[in-house]
Order: structure tokens, then sequence, then C-alpha cells
């Protein structure tokens, strides 16, 4: 075969067309097919200005000067689609002469069409782990938003601690003075009689060292029991450090006798049944403050609604080594519409009632010594068990 | 007549395609077709008794693998920085795509827009949007998109010409 017919066989089944233009942009040379790749309208492209027939070449004057005065060698704008369904890369050389440029336009629809497919592909799985990194991120986003919005809350619930602590604080001041007062009011009496006695004995004259020495004993004797009395009650408010273990019935007793001149003041009967030997592991103080709360509770609706054989009977009694103490009194009982509720916090059936003894005394026992507080009516009153 | 390159980039699936398929023909599909190499589009507007020829190129949009091309930049007169408010890495690689520009000319007129603005809460888009204006406070024009509703398009480009005019 002659070379000509080889050029030629080469060019007829060619992927490539071209343009030379000149200085002034104008089109001085094309291949046959090269219209297939132009602007519509521009069929014949002789003499014509290369934008009007690529417009992708708008704005690049620049980029052509560079190439026309040999500092740049050629550029290539890669995948270029064009109408109806091409994709031509087109590179721009510079050509000989240098007054010239050849603009290659090479058909790369099938290989376009590939990428087209794999990009495809790819941009699907990225846009869905995209989408999914999105999701992660929003959800932990909320996540941080929950615990902070936790925190919060449990700020919130610290300081409302903090301040029902304070209260109960308050309160049991008050509940400690009025029972000094009351645990008082006896010695206070005998210490003024004695002082009376003295002065109608000094007045008379018949004031002798032995009379006054056993008056003077009889008034110390009442300060020492009123100190003692102050002091039982500081050691009684004051918190327990660590739990230990403590002999219930004696606990009790302690309380009972702190609050006996109150009782005995209005007419109350304590009965105390059950084992010395009886124990109990937890706060000793706190304890006793629970069962505090449990019979001032009874005193109270004593008071209210007073008779004739008003009684509180204490039990105690253990089981697979828990004790059980039960309160029962016979001051009529709890409506049974509430009696489910009287735990809850502020809830309180008396006028001036701040609703916290109960709710305290439940969370002492059961959050604090993993124990047991519930309530039911009996006949003609309420069972308060405490199991711990 | 006068013609100005507009080029519209971003991270892939921001809707450049069809920002432009809204501005040209007002037309919106849901599918999302990919765009490989660059589609030249032409729309002509008026602009102070001025008739305009946008040539206005839709550029195969990055990816982690693959970089935008920067021959495409070449001799743009404006440049839409497009971003899907809905997903944050568009947002967050806008900043590269800004620099790739200014690379290639400092000259160009820039503006972004945040595309998809349909999907999301009108107050969440509007905080995002007030973020992004503050953190591209160079950039002239940030605005909320969304080709399907046309929320903002016409505005985006005809602001686009206007910086390119006033340039």
């Amino acid at each position: 075969m002659h070379l000509r017919e080889v050029l030629d066989a080469i060019y007829d089944n060619h992927l490539y067309e071209y343009f030379v233009i000149d200085r002034e942009y104008q089109i001085v040379e094309f291949s046959d097919k090269v219209t297939h790749y132009c602007a519509e309208g521009y069929l014949h492209c002789e003499e014509t200005d290369i934008f009007d027939v690529l417009p992708e070449f708008i704005g690049m004057q620049k980029e052509f000067e560079e190439l026309f005065e040999g500092r740049k060698e050629s550029f290539l704008l890669p995948y270029v689609s064009k109408e109806p369904n091409y994709y031509i890369n087109i590179r721009v050389h510079q050509g000989r002469p240098r007054e010239t440029l050849i603009v290659l336009l090479e058909d790369v629809t099938n290989l376009a069409n590939l990428e087209q497919r794999s990009i495809q592909e790819r941009n699907d799985k990225s846009l869905l782990l995209s989408q999914l990194a999105e999701k992660n991120r929003q959800l932990q986003m909320y996540n941080e938003q929950m615990q902070e919005l936790v925190r919060q809350e449990t700020q919130k619930n610290l300081q409302k601690q903090k301040m029902l602590e304070l209260r109960s604080r308050q309160a049991q001041m008050g509940e400690m003075i009025g029972m000094i007062t009351h645990q008082w009011k006896q010695p206070l009496g005998i210490i003024s009689l004695s002082c009376s006695l003295l002065e109608v004995l000094q007045r008379k004259e018949e004031l002798d060292d032995t009379k006054l020495l056993n008056q003077l004993k009889d008034i110390a004797k009442q300060v020492s029991y009123m100190n003692t009395t102050v002091n039982d009650f500081q050691n009684f408010f004051n918190p327990s450090k660590e739990k230990r273990t403590f002999r219930v019935r004696k606990t009790i007793e302690g309380i009972t006798d702190l609050i006996s001149n109150d009782y005995e003041i209005n007419n109350i009967k304590v009965e105390i049944s059950g084992s010395e030997n009886i124990f109990a592991n937890g706060y000793q103080n706190e304890y006793s403050q629970v069962i505090l709360s449990i019979l001032k509770n009874a005193k109270d609706a004593f008071v209210e609604k007073p008779h004739e054989d008003m009684r509180i009977i204490i039990d105690i009694t253990t089981q697979d080594e828990r004790s059980f103490v039960t309160i029962r009194d016979n001051a009529g009982g709890i409506p049974e519409d509430i009696i489910g509720t009287i735990f809850d916090l502020y809830m309180s059936t008396k006028e001036d009632g701040s609703g916290l003894g109960l709710n305290i005394a439940k969370s002492v026992i059961e959050t604090n010594m993993d124990g047991k507080l519930f309530a039911r009516n009996v006949e003609n009153g309420v069972e308060f068990t405490i199991v711990v | 007549m006068i013609s100005k390159k507009i080029v519209l980039i971003g991270d892939f699936s921001t809707g450049k395609t069809s920002l432009i398929r809204r501005f040209v023909d007002n037309q919106f599909s849901d599918k999302y077709l990919s765009t490989i190499g660059v589609k030249i589009s032409r729309k002509n507007i008026t602009l102070d008794e001025n008739e305009i020829q946008n040539i206005i190129w839709d550029v195969e949009g990055a990816t982690e693998s693959k970089m935008l091309n920067a021959s495409y930049l070449l001799g743009a007169h404006g440049t839409i920085v497009v971003a899907d408010i809905t997903r944050e890495s568009s947002m967050e690689n806008m900043k590269e795509h800004i620099d790739l520009v200014r690379s290639v000319s400092d000259k160009t007129a820039v503006v972004i827009a945040l595309n998809k603005s349909d999907l999301l809460p009108r107050d969440e888009a509007e905080k995002i949007l007030a973020s992004l204006q503050k953190k591209f406070s160079d950039i002239k024009f940030v605005t909320l998109t969304s080709a399907k509703s046309s929320e903002g398009v016409t505005a985006l480009f005809q602001e686009l010409n206007n910086l390119i005019m006033s340039q």
C-alpha cells in the first residue's frame, strides 16, 4: 500500500478533528468532520471567529496569547460535553509557524460514558456515606444536647435537693427547739419552785445550811438534766458520718425518752415491745429521725382529733437478718384516696405541713439504707413499717 | 452583545446542574446524574439595558479522590461556589474551592450558593447562612438557593452579573 493510502486510511478512521486559527482568532483550516462539534449554524467554519464556533474559548484570550507568544505550549479542556451526545477533549497547541494555533478535538464519548458510570456509582456511594455521616453527626449532636440537658437537670435537682435538705434541717431545728422547750418545762418549774422556796425561807429567816444545800442540790440536778437533754438533742440531730450496726430498741427508746414529756402532757401513751438484741445496719441518727418523724405525725393526728385512749404501739421483730419495726397508732388513719401519696414530695395533710418529713424519711430508709418504708391503714389508725 | 463566562464549582451532588437547569430552562428534576467533565449552556440576560450572554460552565463536582480541574476556570469572569446546605462537608470544602479559583485568577467575581435550602427549616437555614456570611466575609454575595423551589436562583445569577459588570 502506498504511503498516501495508508495516511488516508488512518485519517478516515481517526477520532481527531482539528482547526487551525491565526492571530486574529480566525479559522484558516479545519478537518472534514470538525463541524460535528461546532455550534449550531457554523457548518462552514473557514474565516470564522473561533469563539463563535467554540464558545468554550470565551474568556480565554489570555491563554491564547500565551500560546502565540510561546510562554505556554498547550492547554487541555478534558471531557467537554457537546450536543447531542458527544464528549470531546479540546487541546490547543502552538502551530508552525507560530502565528497559528492548532485546536485538536478528540472524541472521547465512549471513555466519558464509561467514566460517567464509574463516577455515578462512586458518587452514589459517597453520597450515602456522607448522608450516613451527617446522620451520625446529628445523632452525636443530639446526644451531646441530651447530655447537657441531663447535666442541667441534674444540677437543678441537686440544688433542689440542697434546698430541701436546708428546709428539712430548718424544720428539724424548729422541732428540736420545740422539744427542748417541752423537756425543759418540768426542770425549769422545779428550779423556779426551789428559788421561790429559798426566798420564802430566807424571808422567814428559816433558811439554814442544810435546807440551802438541799435546794441547791435539787437545782443542780435539774440543770444537769437540762444540760443532758440539750446534748442528747444535739447528738440526735447531727448526721451520722458512717454506717454502723446499732440496737433498734435502744435507738427507739432514745427517741421516746426525748419526747416523753411532750407525749405525757398530751396524754399519749407509747408502748414498745421486742427484743433488745435486734440490730440494724445503717445511719443511726437518720434512722432515729425517721422514727421521730412518724411519731410526730401520730402526735399531730392525736392533737387534731384527741380521744380518751391515745396510744402508739411500737413492735420490733426480726426476719432474715433484717429488722422490722411497726409503729401503729389509733389516731383515725389516713383517707384511702391519699394514703398512696403520703411519701410524695410536698404532700401534706396538715395546713402548715412542709410535705418534706415522710418524703425524706422514705429516701433515708430506701436510698441511703437499702431498706423499705411503707404505710397502711389499720383499725382506727395507721401502721408504718420500717425494714432495715 | 457581550459574553461572560460563569463557572459553577463545588462538591459533587450539591445541585450545580440543577441550578443551571432552573436558571436556563426553568426546569427541575429530583434525579441525580453525575456530571462528567464540563457542560456548557448559554443564557442571555438583560442588565441595566445591556444584553449579556452568560456562557455557563457546569463543572464536574469535586470528590475526595478527584479534585476540580483548574483548566475549566481559565478565563472565567465569575464563579459560583455551590454547597449543599444539608451536607456539612460540602460547606467545609468551599474554602478549598475558593482558594483554587483565586489561584487561577484573583479578578474573578465569586459568589456562594447554599443550595437545597428547601430541605431545612427556615430558621436553621438562615442560621447556617449567617454563620457562613461571617466566615466568608470577603465574598460579596452568599445566599440560600433551592433549584427545586427556585428560591434565590435568579437573584444569584443577577448578583453575579452585577459584580462582573462592576469590575
